[in-house]
């Protein structure tokens, strides 16, 4: 009887001091902000815009039976405006139960403001920890714009994480999480839900903003390109006219030549006169896209002995075009791919920037590549992106635009593909970031 | 009493399983949770350990692979090969990276010279291999221009011929690079040796 007794005891021990290990994945999370509350006490670490997070809870709360999509309540005590004093932006978190479920952003436009629901992962963690009741410090906000256009503003925090959870204030470290938010780069005409590859769920028809309380001045945002729009422009005889290039150039250096790539970049002047300039061959090297002055786009081929997809530094190359471009071509970047699949069928992609989605600055600041070199970063990138092509090359039938629908899901990076005769484009979707998931095409029409 | 014991055995070991992850090489590692371990389960990489050697009249290009186990990459922790080379042209070295061999960097993936770990299938269109085994695997290695910070994939193939145990290489590939026509020179072209060639074990 005795041996039982000590037996329980030393179970019963052994148990408690399991779900004290436990409890160290768990957050600590209070809802210090009670969403029926009308006060605002701001509990962000750095300063706000306090005139336009106030303006904004006075539409919420008049219109919230519209606004409001889904579960959870914004937690207006935690809203930031990263940096923006002309009431035009703020983005808050919506929590239930203390647990973030989606960050609503809100921009100005006008005397109208906007509501959008947002499901980015890293957006809705960095909100999480700043509820948390953990030991944090705010860090220095960077400001990258380096390109002088597209600005973007990171708030970075630090939680402490103490070795022993029984003693939050003995030894620990410090664990960072970040947000970044980049003007001009917001969805405004999605009312509804936008899912983390920027579908907009719900809304649409009239206008779908609220009257501006506070008045405001004058937009704060000029109007995104359509990324449709862009790729009609690259068809149109009379602007890229790109498909007599493409179908023979191109198509018979992929047929003559095992490695090496074709190139023809796009330059576009600030009347919207297109031109183009065919690049020398490669032989075995990729081509070198040439970014600034007046390039916008530039169309290149993969060989037959590679991927037919875009590669991460592809990727790179777009963010490398958008940000050197001229100020009269902001917006209207774009990196082509021609490629002849696994059925031997040529096919040409697009990949443009959408209105929302992580940036590239969000990859930059990911915890992975601080203290990285773009360099590093993009070999990092590439052979991530080319282990998930490998893994799928395996298969009887692979699917390489899913897999790199799947592998930027979240981002800002849109897929767009051209019909046969290189007359319109679609854009190319995934429903959910799911193995195998399925491509649905969208005509851009 | 044994009810008892058996519950928090069951409870502990959910516990624990919770605490790791750990795949086969052959998977990529998307979706795996931070701190996850892609491990060579079935000693894949192993073969592909050694010092090569490729000779062409006055060119020569040698390599020495290694296999490590439980590397740190990023987040997360793999088995790689890495590997440093040394390149020579016209009896000129170009290049000799071959003391970095045992430096034992942060992330080994991305300081040194040859690192990777990922497996080919026979078909694949990187390199298509008609007269491989059925069950051959095939490693994409990267390889890192260090005179010019491009990178190409290194692909290789363990095999024997004529009674030599060799590597048939391919260096394919390089990275994209940008260059901006109003500050920058037109990039520097990937500096080391590509397409196809037989390295033989030393």
């Amino acid at each position: 009887m005795l041996m039982m007794r000590k037996l329980i005891s030393w179970l019963s021990f052994m148990m408690a001091f399991c779900l004290v290990l436990l409890s160290c994945v768990h957050d600590e999370i209070y809802t210090a902000s009670d969403p029926a509350s009308k006060e605002y006490h701001s509990k962000s670490l750095w300063k706000e815009d306090e005139k336009y997070i106030k303006n904004v809870m006075k539409v919420y709360s008049e219109h919230h039976e519209e606004i409001k999509k889904g579960a959870g309540e914004p937690m207006w005590d935690y809203a930031m405006t990263m940096d923006r004093f002309d009431e035009s932006f703020l983005m808050v978190p919506v929590a239930e139960h203390g647990k973030v479920v989606a960050v609503l952003n809100v921009p100005r436009k006008g005397q109208r403001v906007y509501f959008t629901y947002t499901q980015v992962q890293n957006d809705m963690a960095f909100f999480q920890n700043l509820m948390s009741s953990r030991l944090k410090r705010a860090e220095t906000t960077l400001m990258d714009n380096t390109a002088g256009k597209l600005v973007c503003t990171t708030k970075t925090i630090s939680m402490f994480y103490p070795d022993n959870e029984s003693d939050p204030d003995g030894p620990g470290h410090w664990e960072s999480h970040h947000v970044t938010e980049c003007k001009s780069q917001q969805l405004e005409s999605c009312v509804g839900e936008v899912l983390p590859d920027g579908t907009c769920l719900g809304g649409g028809g009239n206008d779908p903003g609220y009257p501006y309380p506070g008045g405001g001045g004058e937009d704060p945002q000029p109007e995104p390109y359509d990324p449709c729009e862009k790729g009609k422009d690259l068809l149109k005889p009379s602007k890229g006219n790109i498909k007599t290039l493409i179908t023979n150039g191109m198509y018979s250096y992929i047929n003559n030549s095992s490695t090496g790539e074709a190139g023809i970049y796009l330059k576009k002047d600030n009347l919207g006169n297109i031109t183009s300039e065919v690049a020398p061959y490669t032989a075995g090297a990729a081509l070198p896209i040439k970014t600034g002055g007046k390039y916008f786009s530039a169309i290149h081929t993969h060989p037959t002995d590679a991927y037919p997809m875009f590669s991460w530094t592809d990727i790179y190359a777009l963010y490398k075009l958008e940000i050197q471009s001229a100020q009269y071509n902001e917006g209207y970047s774009s990196l082509l791919l021609v490629c002849q699949d696994d059925n031997g069928m040529k096919q040409t992609y697009v990949i443009m920037f959408e209105n929302i989605g992580l940036y590239m600055e969000d990859i930059f600041n990911n915890p992975d590549n601080i203290g990285c070199t773009h360099e590093e970063i993009k070999k990092r990138m590439d052979d991530q992106l080319k282990l998930a092509y490998d893994e799928e090359s395996l298969k009887d039938n692979p699917n390489y635009e899913s897999v790199f629908l799947q592998m930027n899901f979240g981002t800002n990076v849109g897929l767009y593909k051209a019909n046969n005769d290189l007359t319109g484009f679609s854009k190319l979707q995934i429903a959910s970031n799911t193995p195998n998931a399925q491509v649905h095409p969208i005509n851009c029409n | 009493m044994k009810n008892i014991f058996f519950l928090f055995i069951l409870i502990f070991s959910t516990q624990l399983k919770s605490q790791s992850s750990i795949i086969d090489i052959t998977k990529s590692g998307y979706r795996e949770p931070s701190g996850y371990y892609r491990k060579d389960l079935n000693n894949i990489l192993n073969p592909f350990e050694g010092t090569y050697l490729y000779t062409n009249g006055n060119d020569i290009f040698k390599i020495v692979l290694k296999k490590m186990i439980m590397q740190p990459v990023g987040s997360h922790y793999e088995d790689l090969i890495i590997g440093e080379y040394q390149y020579i042209l016209n009896g000129t070295e170009k290049v000799n990276t071959f003391s970095n061999l045992n430096i034992s960097y942060s992330d080994q993936f991305l300081k040194h010279g040859i690192a990777g770990n990922s497996i080919l299938g026979n078909n694949s269109r990187l390199w298509k291999c008609p007269q491989c085994n059925i069950n051959e695997k095939r490693i994409r290695l990267v390889i890192t221009d260090k005179l010019t910070s491009r990178y190409a994939d290194f692909l290789m193939r363990r095999t024997i011929i004529n009674g030599q145990q060799v590597l048939q290489v391919k260096i394919a590939n390089p990275n994209t690079v940008t260059y901006n026509v109003e500050t920058e020179s037109p990039p520097a072209n990937f500096s080391l040796p590509l397409g196809e060639f037989t390295m033989i074990k030393q």
